[in-house]
């Protein structure tokens, strides 16, 4: 199977990263190299940087004149790496030689592994399909976070006003995909900004579920520090956690992974809700004082770009409150 | 008396919930039931993945938690995962989509409001069973009435689950 690589190899002359002002760029592709044209490529730009962060591959792999592979790439933090990918492809599961389901692969960390694989049968795919018309999260036209949040920019705000090292730890924020493992995602960034370390996710996950600290579904609130612990970070838990709290850990080079209401933080100031209000587990990466209202800077991996968002502390109290503002305070 | 609101806060920061359920799953509407002289507080966990346009995914609940009213003790756990009696249930393929027809018109706050409504008579309802208060046919009918528009009725049959009397009277009575 071809990869990103292949696709930007099949371009010749200008660097097809580059976006030059555009922010979509397309090509033809001929990935299997016949001199005949089987698919094509397509490359966004959505924050405008020149920089093309997106990139989707319609191939044709059986020459019938239909697209029935397609992959899309990202690099969701800007780095320049791609970090996310989802493939959907036709296959005849059977063997009847009909296509009769979808394959569907995601691979959200960027290793090249597909972290969950799904096989859909004609109703799956309609009713997935059905819902692709939105996301995850909230995303504008442009494709860009909407839940009304800005993120950290330390050159918009007053340094001497900000608690903690938001700039240095955003940097090791991960997407993780549509899936439970909020808390295991939150506590590998929380032991990477701690130490510099670079831990795989996935490996954590493979643990927490050997040690049931994940089932597959998610982690209860008791098993939030188990994977920091496993690493050889201390933590403290409690409730009943308040900004002075958070601002004391972070002082202290400790990090800090709360269970909010992730709802009220992804889609509070949106149209979209939900009948109930699950916790969710993210990472407290800093604290802005320079404006009028405190600003809690979080790393939510639940959330496709969701890297230093800054939330306003009465919000995020709000939905801090429904855990009875539970918290893992952790050192090394 | 403690109300719905406070006892619903109480059992969902308690050590039962904390150390069992996986954050992510969140709480359904909550529906009682009478066992002997107890009143207990019946409530599902269940994961939403949230997409704009009325295309959130609800997923099938994978716990059914009851407790003790007001105390908050837990009286019964089922993880539905492990129960043979749903084996054959897809956990990874929704049941339905939010919002349903009967509250496709409320916003945010509507539906916040809807829910408070909800709670003010239900709290009536718990009152009343505690010799403490009046339920008066104008309640029941509203009650049955809020039952029966909120909650999503791709759950209706996990709702009849753990309330199979509750269900009847106040959720199914209203649709038929």
């Amino acid at each position: 199977m071809k990869d990103f690589e292949d696709i930007l190899s099949g371009f010749d002359g200008d660097d097809p990263t580059v976006s030059e002002n555009a922010t979509t760029y397309s090509e033809p592709l001929d990935i299997d190299g016949d001199g005949v044209y089987d698919g094509v490529a397509i490359y966004e730009d959505f924050n405008g940087d020149g920089i093309f962060d997106s990139a989707t591959a319609w191939v044709d792999t059986n020459s019938d004149g239909i697209h029935d592979f397609v992959s899309v790439y990202h690099d969701q933090n800007g780095d320049g790496v791609i970090d996310y990918s989802l493939t959907a492809a036709d296959v005849d599961t059977d063997g009847d030689g009909i296509v009769d389901s979808v394959f569907l692969g995601e691979d959200t960390n960027g290793d090249t592994v597909f972290e969950t694989t799904e096989i859909m049968d004609a109703d799956e795919w309609e009713m997935f399909t059905s819902n692709m018309d939105g996301d995850y999260v909230p995303m504008d036209a442009d494709g860009g976070f909407s839940a009304g949040y800005e993120q950290f920019d330390p050159s918009q705000t007053n340094m001497d006003q900000v608690v903690g090292t938001p700039t240095a730890d955003e940097h090791c924020w991960e997407y993780q995909g549509e899936s439970g493992p909020c808390a295991i995602y939150a506590q590998v960034m929380a032991y990477e900004g701690m130490t510099g370390q670079d831990v795989d996710p996935q490996q954590m996950i493979d643990v927490a579920t050997e040690n049931g600290w994940y089932n597959g579904s998610g982690t209860s609130m008791e098993d939030m520090d188990k994977i920091l612990n496993y690493l050889g970070a201390e933590t403290e838990t409690g409730m009943g956690g308040d900004i002075d709290d958070l601002q004391e850990c972070l002082e202290n080079g400790g990090r800090i992974v709360v269970a909010i209401d992730g709802n009220e933080i992804w889609y509070g100031n949106t149209e979209t809700f939900a009948p109930n209000d699950p916790n969710h587990a993210v990472e407290v990466i800093g604290i802005d004082y320079s404006g009028e209202e405190p600003m809690i800077i979080i790393n939510d991996s639940g959330t496709i770009d969701g890297h230093a968002i800054m939330v306003p502390e009465s919000q995020f109290m709000d939905a801090w409150e429904d855990s009875g503002r539970y918290y893992v305070e952790a050192y090394v | 008396m403690l109300s719905i609101q406070d006892f619903l806060k109480k059992i969902n920061t308690n050590s039962v919930v904390r150390e069992n359920i996986p954050m992510g799953l969140g709480m359904s509407f909550p529906v009682l039931n009478i066992t002997g002289d107890r009143l207990l507080v019946s409530v599902f966990y269940y994961r939403t993945i949230l997409r704009p346009n009325d295309q959130t995914l609800l997923m099938p609940p994978e716990y059914f938690l009851t407790f003790d009213y007001p105390s908050a003790k837990l009286t019964s756990f089922q993880s539905l995962r492990l129960d043979s009696r749903y084996s054959k249930m897809n956990f990874g393929k929704p049941v339905g989509t939010f919002r349903h027809d009967a509250v496709k018109h409320l916003d945010r706050n509507g539906y916040r409001q809807m829910k408070t409504e909800l709670f003010d008579v239900l709290n009536r309802l718990i009152a009343y069973l505690g010799d403490e208060g009046e339920f008066t046919q104008k309640d029941e009918e509203k009650l049955s009435q809020l039952y029966s528009m909120i909650t999503e009725p791709s759950l209706h049959p996990f709702y009849k689950a753990i309330s199979p009397k509750f269900f009847e009277r106040y959720i199914e009575k209203e649709q038929n």
